[in-house]
């Protein structure tokens, strides 16, 4: 046992000597950290409360998407992938060279095979349904047209034949203009006229020798 | 926390600052501002590393204000935080860590025998220049009783050290500096 009345283990202390520099400890100057420092850390420690501070939660009303912008994610997310995708098979008609249109029989005109768009592309076409825009209809003002001037030009020549009295030449013009033109609604005067010149060359032909 | 209720403890007042109440931050750093900058002072020695050091601490503790849990008495989870930076800023000199922090295993009073060497060259019988002559190690146990009022233990819990240990570095502190401020002859 130590002198101070403590028992002596590895933490006892000697309290005679501690009273003494505790009072000598108490005496020194006391200095202290600046104003300045204060108060930048008091500003920090208020600060630091401010940023924290748990915002009010929103209502369930607060929290919705509003439901004109999903709308228009969803209708965008859908199309757009959907627009590339026809316009990288089908690049737009500004960039297409121009159809090839020939007239079909019966005066309409007809589109080629080259201008046909593959099986690929009207299998899209028929699973996008409104999404795609209407393929533009071909030309065909410019072959009907080239159509009524070669018809045109057969009447003339039949015409020219019966005039001249070759009879041959008119009904070959003639058969030459059913076979291009069936659907063509011929003169029943021209008809009639085509009919006496064959009578009467038929007659001829009975009674020559 | 009722405004009007009166706040006491240094928990208490920590629990309000981690609820939101700058008061309670306020009214603590009023308490330890002094201890604790001349708990760094007095182990430092020099005033603008003091400050900055005692900066770092109580960004430290605003920091971490959201995840404090009054485990402890504050005053011990405060120093705790500044001996660990003491600890770091000591790493991080040119000297690196002092060798009396190295051997936290050691048996107490057989770590400390240069101190005794040092004493004596001291000139001047003040009390600072006494407590410049202990090692560091020495110098913060006397401080943390004598500047914060911490018990054994809690010394020990704050420098992270055994019990034995702690009282050691105390005992140590405390004969030297008597001896130290005896007379001469």
């Amino acid at each position: 046992v130590r002198p101070g009345g403590k028992p002596d283990n590895v933490t006892a202390l000697p309290e005679e000597h501690d009273r003494q520099l505790s009072s000598l400890y108490r005496r020194l100057d006391r200095p202290e950290p600046p104003r300045s420092l204060d108060n930048q850390i008091l500003r920090a420690a208020q600060m630091q409360v401010v940023r924290r501070e748990p915002r009010p939660r929103p209502s369930p009303a607060q929290r919705r998407v509003p439901l004109p912008l999903v709308a228009l994610l969803l209708v965008g997310l859908g199309t757009v992938p959907l627009l590339s995708l026809y316009w990288r098979e089908s690049p737009p008609s500004d960039s297409a060279p121009p159809p090839a249109v020939t007239p079909s029989e019966g005066g309409q005109p007809s589109v080629t095979p080259a201008m046909r768009r593959p099986e690929t592309d009207q299998a899209v076409e028929a699973g996008v349904g409104a999404a795609l825009p209407e393929p533009a209809p071909p030309v065909a003002a410019p072959a009907q047209e080239v159509a009524d001037a070669e018809a045109a030009e057969l009447l003339a020549g039949i015409r020219q034949a019966l005039d001249s009295g070759q009879v041959e030449a008119a009904w070959q013009g003639f058969g030459e203009l059913r076979r291009r033109f069936p659907a063509l609604r011929i003169d029943d005067a021209l008809l009639n006229e085509l009919a006496a010149a064959r009578d009467a060359y038929r007659r001829g032909q009975e009674s020559a020798p | 926390m009722d405004p009007a209720e009166p706040i006491d403890s240094d928990e208490d007042l920590m629990l309000a600052y981690r609820d939101g109440d700058v008061r309670g931050f306020e009214a603590l750093y009023r308490r330890f501002r002094g201890p604790l900058y001349r708990y760094l002072l007095r182990q430092l020695g020099e005033p603008a590393v003091a400050e900055a050091l005692f900066a770092d601490i109580w960004h430290r503790i605003i920091r971490a204000r959201a995840r404090y849990q009054p485990s402890a008495r504050f005053k011990t989870y405060l120093f705790h935080l500044a001996h660990q930076v003491l600890i770091d800023h000591y790493r991080h000199g040119p000297a690196g860590l002092p060798d009396c922090y190295g051997a936290p295993d050691e048996p107490p009073g057989q770590a400390h025998a240069g101190a005794a060497s040092r004493a004596v060259a001291v000139p001047e019988r003040s009390l600072p220049a006494l407590l410049d002559a202990l090692s560091e190690a020495e110098r913060e146990a006397f401080l943390l009783k004598e500047e914060v009022g911490l018990s054994l233990e809690e010394i020990a819990r704050t420098t992270d050290v055994r019990p034995e240990l702690a009282a050691g570095r105390l005992r140590d502190a405390l004969q030297q500096l008597q001896r130290m401020l005896r007379p001469p002859g």
